[in-house]
């Protein structure tokens, strides 16, 4: 149930969005509410699980799941929607989820009984059920998504050890101390089972690595830094030494870690979350990083980043909507979203791109009781980041709708 | 359903590896592009389908297009023999991913060789009609009496 019994009375529902925005996708804008809103599914929908085809369990640096519901879904144009990463429903406390359900033989979602879409389920890697030579599962190593392999080698924060750190929306501690995941991954264990993984033809289009920030080492980040290089070196050499497509989102490191970085490995594309697009909110909301980092330090580090690896090469993920999280964000959704354009389109100039995640309000963050913003906002921001890549004529492949799948502007992006 | 749509001349013309076949899109600026497709087929399920070897090109961005916003695309056939055919079809899905996609994925590559494969598009047919200029002219001749040049129809302009 929501928070609030009365949310749909205060916000223009899906099909009014859809009417509104004729020249935005109407998949796009599904989906988005979805990610937005979670889903539930009935037993019809979980009777059309099999185990033994579709993508159950999930162990990642948000996740930690081996119960037989489906992990996410696939529309039709295929568009994924991420709803599964946290667990379904039960996360998605602050507005009513839609439920996935089968009709006439189809799996479907359906929202105040209308069937709204069909999808489908996203299927197991060949990898999945077996074990490295060191005998760990290999599922435990490397997260799938439909076509890319997410590895998270640290899967606590340091930020979160030190108390008032952490970042505000953020699960990642709470995902940690809820399970029995180790806290750093073996090296020897990843790139034995993407060596695997990459046997599996037509599946994979890209290897992703990210995961919560390690502040030690010589100079601040070495740790973090030491930590990719080993992981992306050993996966290089699967690749005969030469660059491939990957995408790391780490701590923003400094020009030097990030020579290193590029000189070292071939790791192909880099990823420095500003999270919220304000100086201020950054301090509030991402405590640690402004600490140690700061947030126009943390601009800088992404446009030095894009000297390094090359424009269209470099992005940084917002997290859509937290810059309304009360008391300290924007009163007004009008006033988040020209803000936040407004700041996307300075960064994008200096060649990073922007990608928004959809903000899920989860019940382990210490925003848990905060409400996110109406779908008409995200649909706004989404066509706004996708206009602003177009103006600067700045290619978003690195971070495309068969990547990521949690960025509805970047979906926008196909046409 | 489909096979009412699909006449058997068209399914003989789908199964010929000599027909010539071209997908007709509009995308979001109404510009129309036409591409040649000759991987395009006839499905178990009565739909059409065909490989997508390049994810930028603009019948795939067309596509996507089309399918966000219920548009329809135009499918032309000729054969060796030079009978011609036109299916209106509606774009249902695409396959990026998945064991389906594999298995085309995998053909292609057996096939073609060292080819990548963006996508599987799958066609709905909507309609259909033969276009060969015989076939058309005495439908038009029937249907439209009046639409003719007068020097053809006399006893002695012949």
């Amino acid at each position: 149930m929501s928070n609030d019994r009365n949310w749909r009375e205060k916000e223009r529902s899906l099909s009014e969005v859809i009417r509104k925005y004729p020249d935005v996708s109407p998949f796009v804008i599904i989906k988005t509410d979805v990610q937005r809103r979670g889903v539930l599914y009935t037993e019809k929908a979980l009777a059309a699980v099999d185990p033994d085809i579709h993508l159950t369990k999930l162990r990642s640096d948000y996740s930690n799941k081996e119960d037989l519901t489906p992990v996410s879904l696939t529309m039709r144009d295929g568009t994924s929607i991420n709803v599964g990463d946290e667990g379904s429903g039960d996360a998605h406390s602050d507005r009513d989820p839609y439920q996935v359900d089968v009709v006439d033989g189809k799996i479907v979602l359906v929202d105040e009984g209308n069937v709204i879409e069909e999808v489908s389920y996203w299927e197991k890697p060949d990898y999945y059920e077996k074990v490295t030579s060191r005998g760990t599962p290999m599922w435990h190593v490397v997260s799938p998504r439909p076509q890319r392999l997410c590895i998270h080698p640290h899967q606590q924060c340091d930020f979160w050890k030190t108390p008032g750190y952490g970042c505000k929306f953020c699960t990642m501690s709470a995902v940690y101390h809820a399970g029995n995941k180790p806290e750093l991954l073996n090296t020897q264990d990843i790139v034995e089972t993407v060596a695997e993984a990459l046997k599996e033809p037509g599946r994979n289009v890209n290897i992703f690595l990210t995961g919560g920030t390690l502040r030690g080492g010589k100079n601040f980040l070495d740790e973090e830094l030491d930590c990719y290089i080993d992981i992306l070196a050993g996966i290089t050499r699967l690749f005969g030494g030469k660059r491939f497509p990957s995408q790391l989102i780490s701590t923003a490191f400094s020009r030097e870690q990030l020579r290193r970085l590029h000189d070292s490995t071939g790791l192909a594309s880099y990823t420095a979350d500003l999270e919220v697009l304000n100086k201020s909110l950054f301090e509030w909301i991402c405590p640690g990083k402004a600490a140690t980092i700061g947030y126009e330090e943390w601009k800088n580090r992404l446009y030095e980043a894009v000297e390094i690896f090359g424009r269209g090469n470099v992005d940084t993920g917002i997290v859509a909507g937290v810059e309304l999280a009360q008391p300290n964000g924007f009163q007004t959704e009008e006033e988040a979203l020209e803000s936040t354009l407004s700041e996307a389109d300075e960064i994008s100039s200096h060649g990073v791109g922007v990608v928004g995640c959809v903000w899920k309000v989860h019940p382990g963050s210490v925003f848990r009781k905060q409400t996110s913003p109406s779908l008409e906002y995200y649909v706004r921001l989404a066509r706004g980041l996708d206009q602003i890549r177009r103006k600067y004529n700045l290619s978003i492949d690195m971070d495309n709708y068969r990547r990521c799948g949690n960025h509805p502007d970047t979906d926008l992006s196909r046409i | 359903m489909m096979s009412a749509i699909l006449g058997e001349e068209i399914k003989r013309a789908l199964a010929d590896p000599g027909t010539v076949r071209a997908v007709a899109t509009v995308g979001k600026d109404g510009a129309p592009h036409i591409a040649f497709k000759q991987s395009l087929r006839l499905r178990g399920d009565g739909n059409l389908e065909y490989d997508e070897g390049i994810e930028t090109s603009q019948t795939n961005k067309n596509l996507v297009y089309s399918i966000w916003f219920g548009k329809t695309v135009s499918i032309s056939l000729l054969t060796p023999d030079r009978c011609g055919y036109n299916i209106v079809g509606r774009p249902l899905r695409v396959l990026i991913a998945g064991r389906e996609f594999r298995t085309h994925y995998t053909a292609a590559r057996e096939e073609r060789g060292d080819i990548d494969l963006s996508a599987v598009w799958v066609i709905e047919p909507v309609a259909s009609y033969e276009q060969s200029f015989d076939k058309r002219r005495q439908e038009e001749e029937a249907a439209h009496p009046l639409l003719q040049h007068l020097d053809r129809l006399t006893v002695t302009g012949q």
